[in-house]
């Protein structure tokens, strides 16, 4: 690419921001994702019940009621 | 597999499986598309340097409608089949066809401005695609604003799927109307109308972008799957102290 060029500038602009926006997804991706997986670790180690019965059948999981 | 996914904690597996090499694909891809097209390409004989811009607006562009239309169908998938995933996977491709939307229109502003004299017109195709972004914005709300998951999902399948009409109205707007947006180049009876030179690197990063997409909205599930663990868990706990 000829940086020099003519229209160089909206080039380097449209990567710009296609660079931050993908970024920025890429942060909050991670970000939730270590918050969520944070506050599922917390919850085990109070003891919390892995899942009512209920919601076990709901989801159609056949995964066993964790002992508290 | 749609039964065999059925099950949470083996897509959970399944996922952690997955994710590196997706990862890993859609990282060497997507560098390999962007060096074809920053250093390797050529410069186009009307468009200039310009038509750097189309190895981020094009790829950008198709997956924002495909995005939308994978949203739809897996409502469809939930409403029909009660499969406990498909809304969660539709809920966890929304931000990331919500962000290829505002690239797509960020870029293609950048690129009209050079090329037609002006950063924005209000024809059919560019209005479309805003209509597109708003579809986005709204879909995320609904499940930001509902806080029954279940609830939640009904509402915003609801907005996915008649909200999916807009994807062929953006595809033919070039067609049905007279738009400043040139007619399609890609997909078009005849093959593509592109020199190889130009559509390599254009294939290259469609398909890196993809990988993108898809190793996000994989890592977006398996954040809404634990999620949902997790208020289960607090319910039960709520539950348990009341």
């Amino acid at each position: 690419m000829d940086f020099a060029a003519r229209h160089a500038g909206f080039v380097i602009a449209s990567y710009a921001v296609a660079f931050v926006l993908v970024g920025g997804l890429i942060a909050a991706t991670l970000i939730r994702y270590r918050a969520v997986r944070r506050r599922l670790e917390e919850l085990e180690r109070l003891g919390a019940p892995r899942r009512r019965k209920a919601d076990a059948t709901a989801t159609g999981e056949n995964t066993e009621e964790q002992p508290a | 597999m749609f039964n065999y996914l059925a099950n949470p904690t083996r897509f959970l597996k399944l996922q952690a499986a997955v994710q590196p090499w997706l990862t890993a694909a859609a990282a060497a891809v997507l560098a390999y598309g962007l060096y074809l097209g920053i250093f390797v390409a050529p410069p186009d004989y009307q468009q200039g340097e310009t038509v750097r811009i189309m190895f981020v607006h094009v790829p950008a562009s198709s997956l924002a409608m495909g995005i939308y239309v994978f949203m739809a169908f897996a409502h469809a998938v939930g409403f029909i089949f009660r499969h406990p995933l498909a809304d969660a996977a539709a809920k966890a491709a929304a931000p990331v066809g919500a962000v290829l939307t505002l690239i797509s229109l960020a870029t293609g502003s950048l690129w009209g401005k050079p090329m037609w004299g002006t950063w924005w017109v209000w024809d059919a195709r560019l209005t479309s695609m805003f209509v597109l972004f708003l579809l986005y914005l709204g879909y995320i709300a609904v499940w930001q604003a509902v806080e029954e998951p279940h609830r939640a999902a009904r509402i915003a399948g609801i907005v996915a799927l008649v909200g999916v009409i807009n994807v062929p109205i953006i595809k033919f707007s070039v067609e049905w109307w007279n738009t400043l947006h040139q007619p399609a180049s890609l997909l078009k009876k005849g093959g593509p109308a592109i020199d190889s030179a130009i559509l390599t690197p254009l294939l290259w990063n469609m398909a890196g972008f993809a990988l993108m997409a898809a190793a996000l909205v994989l890592l977006l599930m398996r954040t809404e799957v634990l999620s949902r663990r997790v208020r289960q868990m607090e319910m039960a706990q709520v539950g348990r102290a009341g």
